[in-house]
């Protein structure tokens, strides 16, 4: 019951600031809720749903205050660390380069771009370089967009796969640092402010992460996607070095460290740890998880991987359900392979990351138990094909994957 | 997962923080003590491979751990909060809501400023009760010195006397040792409630260090006559053994908050089981209002550490001040650092104590006042609790919610609820010993 009133589309997107008086917040013809994003200082700080069916068509100042009230520490504490310590800006500034990966979807990519390029030319406190890079594209459309905006790199990387490209853009990359933004979302206001303050704090930092939040919430698939969670990775600062305190699965709970729509390494340990692992992140439905592969990687390394929430993102989530299916299959798999990719690369930490892939099952299980009960964002097929995925690739999946990747290079290079 | 010992113990002071926080030798993990203008601000716990840290990177840490008890800091104001709004929904008052126009961090000095001023003039008699603890007796005398040399009255209560510890205490002079042969921890204060001369006596354990001037807001806590107990801020002073560590995390005084406290009429009646009377602090730092003690008949003698139990008598004491219309104040402003035990087998034997103490406690307050609430506390919470804590013991490798210490001592705990119950029949019977200490005079 409760579910249903916050998976039926559409929901309209409302921020609030903790630092303005609140005011009474009307639906619109046709919206049945809204999600909130609660901001200080013009930082995200948390956020919350309200549902027409439970709040009304006007949602009340006091309704309103009592959501707030339950992110509001977390307003205090930044005000408390401005106070402390204000931020800094690096010295010397930062070089930072943004790569976009894409493929075949120029309208996404300009819509990126245009946020992209307008942050870039607001920052003054670092030198900021933004590549695309068009992976093994079946025709003009990427250039194209591309071409719109003078002061944008373009490069090919013929060899279809996420992490191809994501290699091509370490190659191309004259900054220290090197970011990646999905072609499907659009940074927000304080992206880059973000970054180069976190630069700044956290000098040694191996790479930062940051929360994806919805860009719109217009249909079913997008509702239950994010309701059960989404890529959210919530509004708290986090810092994963090589041991962290309280976490027993650390450092194998990958999927916990960030996503790769916002993500940002020091490119500097990306080269030394020999890149993105090409077998991962082909493409559904081959498996993903390239990302959190990449920031595993470098926490073992010795470098933390900061998650910073100000790295925020608003992420166009799938609009289908079988879209949606498919994510979650490629998330299963992706969770299951990195056990076999585990097992040949870094055998000291395969019980742990065999304990952690047991955790998940156990707990997407039980998901899919509650989902048969009606209960739950997510429906019964959903939980399943994530299960499904994840049985499939802890079955050999990263070796499978790395031998199709190999047919694919070894096809390129004829 | 807890780290096994050895800790370290880190105190931080946020206004204070260094450029970069190294990682100290020789260690699991750390636990940083937080401290903002004199004041604990909260405790933030690390894995030894976390550091180093830069500054702002440990600030942020920082002040997300503390930020949650922030908000009811800075509205407590000059007064302390009541114990319910602490369990209540999360509302704060229009003024703190504004946030971005107030600067946080003044408002907390200010206030930080009035509460460290303040000064009572109610006399004190410090009460240290000790049985064959010879070292750390010296050790915590050797703490004293200040309020020796400032003159306060101070009772040595030797509640298993010999010459050795006799010897101890007259090396600080300025102390009076009073020998109490009965064993049992209430009788030795009940012992220091007779003895005392003073309004207020402040009790120490000899396992613990007081800080400089902690005994200063402990005072300034009685605001009002009706205020009898005042209980202060227990903090590890070391971790070196997985004795200590596991002590510090199932047992220990952690929870023990950073909001000046009120526990009044409202706090009895707002829980649904018993009063939740262990909230309010920790005998190891704890003072009491002399007059009012003598009216309630001080401790419970059957009950605490040398009776039955190893815990309880100090609980039931506040139980029976706050029922009969008394109230009790936290004050975390009063500090002082508590030496864990180092052995395992000690460990264990408080981990029965505690549970059966606990249980004897309960039915000694039933039985005083007939609340229902103490029996549903033993029979059904209590219990409810061990058994959650027994599943969680043996699904720890799925849940990722190590509490290695928990699983090792849950035994013992089991143990202790059992032997707790065999006094069921205190809760039928007044507690004969009501009003032994009445007389004013010194015996």
């Amino acid at each position: 019951m409760w579910d249903r009133h916050f998976t039926t589309p559409p929901f309209a997107m409302v921020e609030i600031a903790l630092d303005t008086p609140l005011e009474p917040l009307a639906f619109a013809e046709g919206i049945n809720g809204a999600h909130v994003l609660v901001r200080f200082r013009d930082r995200p700080v948390g956020r919350f749903w309200l549902s027409r069916a439970l709040h009304g068509d006007v949602v009340p100042i006091d309704t309103l205050q009592t959501h707030v009230d339950h992110v509001f520490d977390a307003g205090f504490g930044a005000a408390f660390l401005d106070d402390l310590a204000p931020a800094r800006t690096p010295e010397p500034a930062p070089a930072i380069t943004i790569a976009i990966c894409t493929r075949d979807r120029p309208a996404l990519l300009r819509r990126c771009l245009e946020a992209l390029v307008e942050r870039r030319d607001q920052a003054t406190r670092a030198a900021v370089d933004l590549v695309v890079v068009d992976n093994a594209p079946s025709d003009s459309g990427t250039r194209d967009a591309v071409a719109d905006f003078p002061s944008v790199r373009y490069v090919v990387e013929p060899v279809p796969g996420l992490n191809f490209g994501r290699n091509r853009a370490l190659v191309e990359a004259k900054g220290d640092w090197l970011g990646f933004i999905d072609d499907d979302a659009i940074p927000d206001r304080g992206w880059l402010d973000a970054l180069i303050e976190g630069i700044a704090d956290s000098p040694t930092a191996g790479g930062f992460a940051g929360p994806i939040m919805p860009m719109m919430l217009e249909t079913e698939a997008q509702m239950r996607f994010e309701r059960s969670g989404g890529f959210g990775k919530g509004f708290q600062f986090k810092r994963f070095a090589r041991e962290r305190y309280g976490d027993p699965f650390h450092p194998t709970g990958q999927g916990n460290f960030g996503t790769g729509a916002s993500m940002v390494f020091s490119a500097h340990v990306m080269r030394e740890i020999g890149g993105f692992d090409e077998a991962l992140d082909t493409g559904p439905p081959l498996p993903g998880g390239g990302d959190s592969d990449s920031f595993y990687r470098v926490i073992r390394a010795g470098h933390p991987v900061i998650y910073l929430p100000g790295l925020m993102v608003h992420h166009e989530h799938r609009r289908d359900m079988p879209g949606l299916r498919k994510q979650y299959y490629s998330w299963g798999l992706s969770n299951g392979a990195l056990l076999g990719k585990t097992k040949a690369r870094d055998p000291q930490m395969f019980k742990l990351q065999r304990r952690t892939l047991a955790t998940y099952v156990v707990q997407r299980a039980k998901r899919l138990v509650f989902s048969l009960a009606g209960r739950g964002p997510l429906t019964p097929r959903l939980n399943w094909a994530e299960l499904a995925g994840a049985l499939a690739g802890c079955l050999g999946e990263y070796e499978r994957s790395q031998k199709r990747v190999s047919l694919r290079k070894a096809e390129k290079d004829a | 997962m807890i780290p096994k010992a050895p800790w370290k113990i880190m105190n931080v002071s946020l206004d204070a923080a260094p450029d970069m926080i190294d990682r100290p030798d020789a260690c699991r993990a750390v636990l940083v003590l937080l401290w903002f203008k004199g004041a604990y601000l909260g405790r933030l716990e690390l894995s030894a491979g976390e550091f180093p840290l830069h500054r702002r990177e440990f600030l942020k840490l920082a002040v997300q751990a503390v930020q949650p008890a922030l908000p009811a800091l800075v509205s407590s104001g000059e007064t302390y909060l009541s114990a319910v709004s602490v369990h209540a929904a999360r509302t704060f008052p229009e003024d703190i809501r504004s946030v971005s126009t107030n600067d946080v961090s003044q408002r907390i000095e200010r206030m930080m400023d009035w509460r460290t001023a303040r000064r009572s003039n109610l006399s004190a008699t410090i009460a240290i009760c000790t049985a064959n603890r010879p070292g750390p007796l010296r050790a915590c005398l050797k703490s004293l010195e200040a309020e020796i040399d400032a003159g306060r009255e101070i009772l040595v209560i030797d509640n298993a006397p010999s010459p050795r510890t006799q010897a101890i205490v007259a090396e600080f002079g300025g102390t009076r040792y009073v020998p109490e042969p009965k064993r049992g921890l209430s009788n030795a204060r009940n012992t220091a409630l007779a003895e005392a001369t003073a309004e207020i006596v402040v009790f120490v354990d000899d396992d613990v260090r007081p800080e400089p001037g902690w005994i200063d807001p402990l005072l300034a806590a009685f605001e009002t006559d009706r205020v009898a107990v005042v209980c202060g801020l227990v903090l590890p002073l070391k971790l070196e053994t997985d004795a200590q560590v596991g002590f510090e995390f199932c047992f220990g005084f952690g929870g023990m908050g950073v909001v000046p406290l009120r526990f009044d009429r409202e706090f009895c009646h707002f829980a649904r089981t018993a009063i939740p009377v262990w909230d309010i602090g920790a005998g190891a730092n704890m003072a009491i209002r002399r007059s009012t003690a003598l009216k309630l008949g001080g401790f419970d003698e059957r009950i605490g550490p040398g009776a039955a139990g190893g815990c309880g008598d100090d609980s039931e004491f506040w139980y029976r001040a706050l029922s009969s219309g008394h109230e009790a104040r936290y004050e975390p402003l009063s500090v002082v650092r508590h030496v864990h035990r180092a052995d395992w087998t000690d460990l264990r034997q408080q981990a029965r104590g505690y549970f059966k103490g606990h249980l004897v406690a309960l039915f000694a307050q039933f039985a005083y006042d007939r609340d229902w609430r103490n029996l549903r506390q033993a029979f059904f919470d209590l219990p409810k609790w061990i058994i959650g804590r027994l599943i969680s013991r043996a699904l720890w490798r799925y849940t990722g919610e190590d509490m290695f210490h928990y699983a090792v001592l849950s035994g013992d705990v089991v143990r202790g609820y059992l032997f707790g119950l065999t006094y069921l029949g205190w809760a039928l019977v007044r507690p004969p010993t009501q009003g032994r200490v009445t007389q004013n005079e010194p015996r």
